[in-house]
This record gives C-alpha cells, sequence and structure tokens, in this order.
C-alpha cells in the first residue's frame, strides 16, 4: 500500500535537515544506472514483470519500467535488486 | 559479483523454473530470505536462475504454493566437486599426501646455482659449502645467508665478494672474482742503481729515475749495469738517487732433457672383467668392478622395447691399467722429452715474459734415447735493482 504523500514529504524534509540520505528513510527508491550495462534498484517491493526485452519492479512510487536487451537479473535480495544486460531506459508508470 | 568466489566455495545449484506465477515465485523467495541470482527468461513461461544449496532444500513450499515446477539444470561450487570423491576417498587422500609432500619439500634447498665464477672453481666452492653443512636437502632457515657470504670469501683471496640468496629451493651464490695484484710501486728511499739479471739484448729502455748506461740494441751481460742511481751535479759534484725504471732485452733459453729408451706410461695389467649397466633419463646402475685406475668399454647395447620408460641396458668391459715401464715409439720419445724440457722452461722464464720464437730439436743416442732441445727467445724486463756499488 502506498505511502500519503504527505508523509513522503515529511520524512524528505526531516532527511534534508539532517543530511541523511534519502534511500535510508522509508520506503525511498534508489536507481543506480552504470553505463548501459548495468542498474540497481534499493528498496523496491517485489517483481512485476521479467523477461529479456523487459523488467518491471514495484516500488512505493510506482512501477520501474526497465526496457533493453538480454537483460537479466544479476542479484535478487530483499532490499536491492540488481539489472545486468543492455539497459536502454527506465522510467516510472503511472 | 563480490558474492561469487563465496557461491562457489558454498556451492549453488542452476535450476529452470516452469509455470505460469514465475514472477509470484521470485517474490515469495527474496521474501523468505533465500538466495537468487543470475535470473534470465529462457521461454514465455520458463526462468533460469542459481541458488543456493541452502535455498533449493527451501524451496519446496514455496514451489506448491505458486504451482510452478523446477528442475535442476547443473550442479557447481567447490562442495559439488569433492562430494564426487565420497567414493574415492583413496584418491582425495592421495591428492592432499602429494600436496603436503610439495609443501614439506619446498621447505629445503634442492638445487646450488653458481654464478660469476671464471678463475675460482665452482665444484670447490659447492664442496666448500658442504664442509660448512649447507647443500642439497638442507632446510632453508639452517642457512644464514649474510655469514655464509662472508665465510665464502674467506675459503678464497681471488674472491672479492659473494653473495647467497634462496629463491624458491634454489640457492644462489653469486661470486665477484678480485682482479689481478697490482705490482708494489712504492719508492724505496736508498740509492740504488738496475742492473741486468739476465744476458740479452736491450729492446726498449724506459727511465723513470737515473741515467741510462746502455742504449737500445744493445748486447748487455748478467750483472752489467742498466740504470745508474749516481747522477753528476754541478753545484754538489755527484748526487744518488733510487734508480726506478725498466729495462726489455731478449732474452734466449735454451734447455735440454732426455726421454728413453722406456718411458712410463699406462698399460694393461692383464685383469678384467664383465660387467652389466642399466641406464634411466642418464643416472646409470651398475655393479662395477673397483680398480684404481681402468678403462671402459662398450661390447654391447639393449634397449628396451614396449616399455614406458627409455631403458637401456649395456654390456662393457671393463679392463685395470697400470703405470709401468714400456718400449715407447719414437714419436712417444719426443713427446716426453719435450714435456720434460718444457717443464724446465717454466721454472726459468717469469710470466710476464712474451715468447718471441720457439724452436725444438730432437737427437737420437745410442741407447735410442731420444734427447729434446728447445731453443726460446722471449723480451721481458731484465732490470733489478741493487746498491749502487752493486751490492745485494
Amino acid at each position: 500500500m502506498k505511502k500519503p504523500r504527505r508523509m513522503i514529504r515529511l520524512g524528505h524534509r526531516v532527511g534534508q535537515i539532517m543530511d541523511i540520505p534519502l534511500e535510508a528513510i522509508g520506503d525511498t527508491v534508489k536507481i543506480c544506472i552504470i553505463a548501459d550495462s548495468f542498474a540497481s534498484i534499493e528498496n523496491y517491493k517485489g517483481v512485476f514483470e521479467c523477461t529479456e526485452s523487459l523488467i518491471r519492479l514495484r516500488t512505493a512510487y510506482g512501477i520501474v519500467r526497465i526496457e533493453g536487451e538480454n537483460l537479466s537479473l544479476g542479484e535478487l535480495r530483499s532490499e536491492r535488486a540488481v539489472i545486468n544486460g543492455r539497459v536502454k531506459s527506465v522510467a516510472f508508470e503511472n | 559479483m563480490r558474492f561469487g568466489v563465496w557461491h562457489y566455495l558454498s556451492g549453488y545449484v542452476i535450476i529452470d523454473i516452469k509455470g505460469k506465477n514465475l514472477e509470484r515465485f521470485l517474490n515469495r523467495v527474496v521474501q523468505s530470505g533465500g538466495d537468487i541470482w543470475h535470473v534470465r527468461r529462457t521461454g514465455s513461461e520458463s526462468v533460469r536462475a542459481c541458488v543456493s544449496v541452502a535455498t533449493f532444500y527451501a524451496l519446496r513450499p514455496i514451489v506448491r504454493q505458486c504451482g510452478v515446477r523446477i528442475s535442476i539444470a547443473a550442479k557447481r561450487g567447490a562442495v559439488v566437486s569433492l562430494s564426487r570423491f565420497r567414493f574415492r576417498k583413496a584418491l582425495l587422500y592421495g591428492w592432499m599426501v602429494v600436496l603436503a609432500l610439495i609443501i614439506a619439500a619446498s621447505r629445503y634447498v634442492w638445487i646450488v646455482d653458481v654464478s660469476g665464477c671464471d678463475r675460482v672453481d665452482a665444484d670447490k666452492l659447492i664442496a666448500s659449502l658442504k664442509d660448512m653443512g649447507v647443500g642439497i636437502g638442507t632446510h632453508k632457515r639452517a642457512v644464514a645467508t649474510y655469514s655464509l657470504g662472508q665465510r665464502l670469501m674467506a675459503t678464497d683471496e681471488r674472491i672479492a665478494w659473494a653473495g647467497v640468496s634462496i629463491s624458491g629451493v634454489v640457492l644462489k651464490i653469486e661470486i665477484s672474482e678480485a682482479g689481478e695484484t697490482k705490482p708494489d710501486t712504492s719508492q724505496s728511499t736508498e740509492p740504488t742503481s738496475l742492473y741486468a739479471a739476465k744476458d740479452g739484448i736491450v729492446t726498449e729502455l724506459k727511465v723513470i729515475d737515473g741515467k741510462a748506461k746502455v742504449n737500445v740494441g744493445d748486447a748487455v751481460v748478467k750483472g752489467q749495469e742498466l740504470v745508474s742511481g749516481i747522477l753528476r751535479n754541478d753545484e754538489f759534484g755527484f748526487i744518488t738517487t733510487a734508480a726506478r725504471g725498466a729495462v726489455s732485452a731478449n732474452v734466449i733459453y735454451v734447455v735440454s732433457a732426455k726421454a728413453g729408451p722406456t718411458i712410463e706410461k699406462l698399460s694393461l695389467s692383464g685383469t678384467e672383467a664383465y660387467y652389466n649397466a642399466v641406464k634411466l633419463f642418464g643416472i646409470c646402475i651398475a655393479d662395477e668392478p673397483e680398480y684404481a685406475s681402468y678403462t671402459d668399454e662398450t661390447v654391447c647395447e639393449y634397449e628396451l622395447t614396449g616399455c614406458i620408460l627409455p631403458l637401456k641396458a649395456e654390456r662393457r668391459l671393463r679392463q685395470e691399467t697400470i703405470v709401468k715401464q714400456s718400449p715407447a715409439s719414437r714419436q712417444e720419445l719426443e713427446q716426453a722429452a719435450a714435456a720434460k724440457a718444457q717443464d724446465k722452461l717454466n721454472e726459468l722464464i717469469p710470466h710476464s715474459a712474451t715468447i718471441i720464437s720457439k724452436h725444438t730439436e730432437y737427437e737420437t743416442d745410442a741407447d735410442d734415447a731420444v734427447t729434446a732441445i728447445i731453443r726460446i727467445m722471449t723480451e721481458e724486463n731484465i732490470a733489478e735493482a741493487r746498491g749502487i756499488y752493486g751490492q745485494q
């Protein structure tokens, strides 16, 4: 269940004041992309779809859509997912 | 992947997951704390993934809940490799014993490598090391490299520096040999003159101190003054100095030596014996008869065919030899006489002399003995320092 926007904004405000990384507060998703071959998503909720050209992950901010070629889930842990392959685009779905 | 090495050591399984609810299955595995990675789609309803061994055993309830089927595609890891030896314990223990022997053997010195030897004999150096208790089979800890180098330098004055180091199982010894000793150039304060030590014809005159009494081309006899230490001076009449210099002259040596009619040479004593020898990789094993001096002759050789190892067998004849007076040919007598004459010459001619010419003649005596007469002309320094009045 998504958190209310008001709570999310409050958490961000506290984080900014205390200089705490945003991804450490609550369910803020953090996406790191290195070149076009490696993508790391932290604070995800689960795998929604997994194919060779499309991987969709559920997050607190909606579904993150990663498109590309030869995609695979290199690492799948409760707090972090790593995607290997040729990443072409990363987008949030409404 | 940073956990790749850990996954290999602990072992993992590559599984194929087939069914409709594949993403649900992955989420359940992750939520249960299972270790899963390298997830990739292999078909419309199949996925391949790697899971740890512990996770694989915990998949059963999740598989039932999600309605998927899993099958093992491959097993990987050190644990899996070792499990193949569970029925071949002897092989595993054998490998462990070999590894232990290699580790144990690497603590000892097995090769001695000597470099830098030109005049110094490397074999004598290795023999000196053995006397010091260092050689093949010595424990590395027993080799004190610094003090060993110092002790090696003390064994031979020709060794200017000796360095010892251990590299693996090789004991490396590097030698730097000392250069030729320089002549004593200290100046004498007593007045001296230079006189001829031998008869000769002067070829070169180098006077550093004193007055030359001869010229190039002059024939001089033994004891003749060459460079005088007495110098004429208008003020004092004369002054004395220590004459220094070098006077080179051609000197002729004539030496003769006789050999025969019989000479000592190696001859067969008549005692002989046959024996067999086996060779493998250059190493020869044989039950050899013991003689003080002998010659060996290979009578026949066999090579074993159909054998994996290159074994060779030889039949040899060993004949005892002794030194005794035997009649000799003219050529042998000439060689023996020339060798004796040369030995005499080596004692007479100094090392610094340059040989200009050499001529050898042979004469036969009434008793068939051969006399070799060697005439050598050398160029050498014949000046020797004595008191200014010729006293030694």
